[in-house]
């Protein structure tokens, strides 16, 4: 992650930022649709992309970011009140299957069953403290440090069942949602914050209705 | 020419020392009893210890037949056999678990099979772990015996032989004639290999899972512990230091003569 922060002050400090582009610093769970808002909303830029934690971080060091779209608006060590700040997505936990449910499962209640093969995320990291507040008893037989291992896990056929994020169903074909958890659940809201003049547009975009539908698209629920 | 040698290899030294001063001068001493003594801690310690001595045994079971045909039977692609004996020393951790997992995970090429005929599923088990573990370290084991056994050579040999015209039993003659000239590097390369199973995270992780109790050991304890409480994660990483350490410092010079 630091690397990525070096190449991008090494690209600042050489010239190669126009004076109109925008910096945004974005965490990873907009991978993938970060670029699109970008583009919709006639912005050309630099995105970097980290754990909502890094880039809080590497902001209240100074990092020039005209915009932050977080996952965690409390990591972020500043008075957010003196800038321009709009909540924009939603993301939440779902049950999720191998495609096909191939263990024709039903709902929560077979996260307790013992024989089946169950991965979920670590309590250690973010979205572990989220499926631990989702309150059901789980038999989990493995302990995931990211949600992206748990996709993999069920990708990859090797449990039954998982609980991830409802992008990340959407994002991958060989897994299906068997059971959301929405709306009792918002479980990751995303906050977007404006340094600069220039990033308010942006971060004003964000609300409007074409940047909700792609959202949406992506599996994103609106705030 | 000795005192340029000799100055650069301090300076080596001093080089690999510097992480660890790194992690000793960060060390919260004066609150180490609580992560070292609290219930999670004791589990991953019991979990690593029960895979890392399961998989020495499995290393030396599978591992000592194995070095003793390697520097004695001659086969065609022998050195392609080597090659692919010592191939999980420099292969990424990560790898060797994401392949153990297309080969014995539920849908891999034999799990498949060992899962729908055996009911086994090896992922996510203690005997899991094991698998990861012996993959990992059973190379350091067979290079230490055969490379005792190839350096023997012709000798031993010509002792066994000898042994065998005056009567003694192929068993006899393993026990009585071999085994003692091997039994140092037996010896180094099983610490090797024990040091090494209780250092294995990657094949671990990505192949045997994380679920303390049942197949979290140390290192993937302090993995986590990382995340979110970095002087737990100090601890766990002292035990680590002070067991490898240890068993460098004193089986080597026990079994290996340095002289």
């Amino acid at each position: 992650m630091r690397s990525v922060f070096l190449v991008l002050l090494l690209a600042v400090g050489c010239g190669g930022n126009q004076a109109d582009d925008l910096t945004v610093f974005s965490a990873s769970s907009l991978t993938d649709v970060a670029p699109l808002l970008l583009a919709q909303a006639n912005q050309t830029g630099t995105l970097v992309f980290g754990g909502s934690n890094h880039l809080a971080a590497q902001i209240a060091d100074g990092a020039p970011a005209d915009v932050l779209l977080t996952a965690d608006l409390s990591l972020l060590d500043l008075d957010t009140a003196t800038y321009q700040t709009v909540t924009f997505a939603q993301n939440h936990l779902v049950l999720a299957v191998p495609a096909g449910n191939p263990a024709h499962l039903t709902g929560p209640q077979d996260l307790a069953r013992h024989e089946l093969a169950i991965a979920i995320c670590a309590q250690e990291v973010p979205c572990g403290q989220a499926t631990m507040n989702l309150g059901y008893p789980m038999a989990a037989d493995t302990l995931e440090p990211s949600v992206r291992s748990v996709v993999s896990r069920l990708v990859l056929g090797e449990v039954d069942l998982g609980v991830v994020y409802a992008t990340d169903v959407q994002a991958e074909a060989k897994i299906e949602t068997l059971w959301p958890t929405e709306p009792a659940c918002p479980c990751v809201t995303y906050h977007a914050v404006a340094f600069t003049q220039q990033g308010v547009v942006f971060v004003n975009a964000l609300g409007q209705e074409n940047a909700q539908t792609l959202l949406a698209s992506y599996g994103f629920t609106q705030p | 020419m000795k005192r340029f040698m000799a100055t650069v290899a301090g300076l080596t030294v001093a080089l690999l020392a510097l992480p660890l001063l790194g992690l000793l001068q960060r060390m919260p001493w004066s609150s180490l009893g609580n992560p070292l003594t609290n219930p999670a801690t004791l589990d991953a310690l019991r979990v690593s210890l029960i895979v890392s001595l399961l998989a020495t045994v499995m290393v030396f079971l599978l591992g000592t037949p194995l070095a003793w045909a390697l520097a004695r039977v001659s086969v065609p692609g022998r050195r392609f056999i080597r090659a692919l004996i010592m191939l999980p020393m420099v292969l990424p951790p990560v790898v060797g678990g994401t392949a153990l997992l297309f080969a014995l995970g539920r849908q891999g090429l034999v799990g498949q099979w060992l899962n729908q005929w055996f009911g086994i599923t090896l992922p996510f088990t203690l005997a899991g772990a094991v698998v990861a573990a012996v993959f990992v370290s059973l190379p350091f084991y067979v290079i230490a015996v055969e490379g005792a056994l190839q350096s023997a050579g012709q000798h031993l040999e010509d002792l066994e032989d000898l042994a065998g015209t005056l009567g003694a039993t192929p068993w006899n003659v393993l026990r009585r004639i071999t085994y003692p000239q091997v039994l140092p590097a037996m010896g180094a390369g099983l610490a090797l290999a024990w040091a090494r199973a209780l250092g294995e995270f990657g094949a671990t992780i990505t192949f045997a899972g994380n679920l303390p109790g049942r197949t979290q050991t140390l290192p993937l304890a302090t993995f986590l512990a990382l995340e979110t409480n970095p002087e737990e994660a100090l601890a766990l990483s002292l035990i680590l230091l002070v067991a490898s350490l240890g068993v460098l410092v004193g089986l080597r010079d026990r079994w290996m003569p340095t002289s």
